[in-house]
């Protein structure tokens, strides 16, 4: 079934924000972050998304 | 529902957190109905060092745990863990009525807390400036059910609010000079992270805090792939430490405390050296505002244009509060920042400025147009000052002047009016760029309609010829 963006809550992009403030600290969480959700990011990417907003 | 009784319900701005909702007493007190979850939170968070001693200088609202038996029971009946009851605030105001030094030190305020909280093992989950209201010029943080403990690995949740409403239009402001109000008031949530760093031009992303907190952050929030992670599980596996919040919010503090707003000149920012008055004139208008602020000690009063705020101060000598509205940003913000070096100790002058215009006053918004109220519904006044402002609203703005003077009376006040004649140079002035079509504003008419709907009590023409002050009182009862 296609994911309907409208259906998950802005405020990802806010989290990761926090992580890439956080200078040499918060890019060791961040490489540790892509490294366990590489795969989920790269599928979603593949399979690619629903444009729909309803 | 039985004719005529009223249904009680919590207050209508408060139903986002389930978990505490505000209620009001019959006489205005102001209650806060806990879950079990909400309950152990503030035993916690009311312990806590950081807490009392915010409380104790006036940062965190005046709160006590009551007892539920002693207070009225919360309008839904249900069952509820605990009741807190706060001080009340002589009048609420909304962000999109601030200053930019009003927002700027909400904000700081929010940080100042967030960052002895974070020290104690304690977050705010809420980022909203509505969080905080005024006392005077003191800001003070009133939701305190916000303030919880935080887990290990837990991130900032109200991040994202605080850039909405507080970071961006502080950086619109002080990086675009572009007014803030609007927005907020266009939208209550505040400006959107993958919105806002659209506007943000090249040379902007070199400015402080801009790259990261507004592009970046602006790019991440846009992301279709981002927005369909939910990395919170994921960061605390990867080590998300608190160190992290806390370093973010020292670059905020930092950020923030340097952003700057000072345009050299607004409309109405030189007009205290720009008017018509002689120091004789001056001096009897003086007189009069005080004489009458005097003859009755009011609770509220509105100085609708204010602009210095020379008679919001002569009125706040025999008021209880005041608040002091000007359309002019610039001329609210440096009467803000005066009125705030004039504060003694912890005292501070009771004068509340806000950012307002009476032809577009502030309206009732939000969820069922009540989450957000119009001025006149958060506080009637008892005491209306409109001094040299008739003439702006009339000929500048266009409103028929009857019904200026019905719409000031139906607020039920006394009111101290001026009218300044067509002759007087100011107004010469602002018939100068267009044709004269407002020939309802002559002396005669505004004398017959203050008479229609106030008891003129004095009246009195400054030595200029040209202006005439009215004491009135409403004939109307709101």
């Amino acid at each position: 079934m296609p994911q309907l963006i409208a259906y998950f809550d802005p405020g990802s992009g806010s989290l990761l924000l926090q992580v890439l403030v956080g200078g040499s600290a918060g890019l060791v969480v961040f490489a540790r972050y892509l490294w366990e959700a590489a795969p989920a990011l790269l599928k979603g990417r593949k399979h690619g998304e629903s444009t729909q907003e309803a | 529902m039985a004719g005529g009784s009223t249904i009680r319900t919590f207050e209508t701005g408060s139903y986002r957190d389930r978990d505490a909702r505000i209620f009001y007493g019959d006489s205005g007190e102001v209650f806060r109905a806990l879950s079990v979850h909400a309950l152990e939170e503030w035993q916690a968070a009311s312990a806590a060092r950081f807490f009392q001693q915010g409380m104790a200088e006036g940062k965190i609202v005046a709160t006590e745990l009551v007892d539920a038996a002693r207070c009225p029971a919360p309008p839904d009946n249900a069952s509820w863990a605990g009741v807190l009851k706060h001080e009340s605030i002589p009048f609420v105001s909304y962000p999109y009525e601030w200053t930019f030094g009003m927002l700027k030190d909400a904000a700081l305020l929010h940080l100042d807390l967030l960052q002895t909280a974070l020290k104690e093992g304690f977050t705010i989950k809420d980022g909203t400036a509505y969080n905080v209201q005024w006392v005077g010029q003191r800001p003070v943080f009133i939701d305190v059910a916000s303030f919880e403990r935080l887990t290990p690995g837990q991130v900032w949740a109200g991040y994202r609010q605080f850039c909405q409403t507080f970071l961006f239009p502080l950086f619109l402001q002080a990086y675009k000079n572009v007014a803030f109000q609007p927005a907020l008031r266009g939208c209550l949530d505040g400006l959107k992270p993958e919105e806002f760093g659209n506007l943000m031009s090249f040379r902007d992303l070199f400015r402080r805090g801009v790259l990261a907190h507004a592009y970046l952050h602006g790019k991440l929030e846009a992301n279709r792939t981002v927005r369909k992670t939910n990395p919170q599980q994921s960061l605390h596996r990867a080590g998300f430490a608190t160190a992290l919040i806390q370093r973010n919010v020292t670059q905020l503090i930092r950020i923030v405390s340097r952003l700057n707003w000072s345009p050299r000149e607004s409309t109405w920012s030189a007009y205290a050296g720009a008017n018509s008055y002689s120091p004789d004139d001056k001096e009897h208008k003086a007189r009069f505002v005080r004489e009458a602020a005097r003859a009755r000690r009011s609770a509220l009063v509105w100085d609708l244009g204010c602009n210095t705020g020379e008679y919001s101060r002569i009125a706040a000598e025999s008021a209880r509060y005041v608040i002091a509205m000007d359309a002019d940003h610039l001329a609210v913000d440096r009467l803000y920042q005066s009125l705030k070096g004039r504060g003694v100790e912890d005292v501070s002058v009771p004068i509340l400025p806000l950012v307002s215009n009476v032809a577009d006053p502030s309206a009732n918004l939000g969820w069922r147009g009540r989450e957000r109220k119009s001025l006149a519904e958060r506080g009637r006044p008892d005491l209306i000052l409109c001094l040299a402002l008739v003439h702006h609203l009339v000929i500048g703005c266009g409103i028929p002047m009857r019904e200026l003077l019905q719409w000031l009376a139906e607020l039920g006040a006394s009111l101290v009016i001026e009218f300044v004649d067509k002759t007087d140079p100011m107004v010469v002035q602002l018939l100068g760029s267009r044709r004269d079509i407002y020939a309802d504003y002559d002396a005669h008419m505004f004398d017959v309609w203050m008479n229609e709907f106030f008891n003129v009590v004095r009246c009195e023409r400054l030595g200029s010829g040209t202006r005439a002050l009215y004491y009135a009182t409403s004939r109307y009862r709101p």
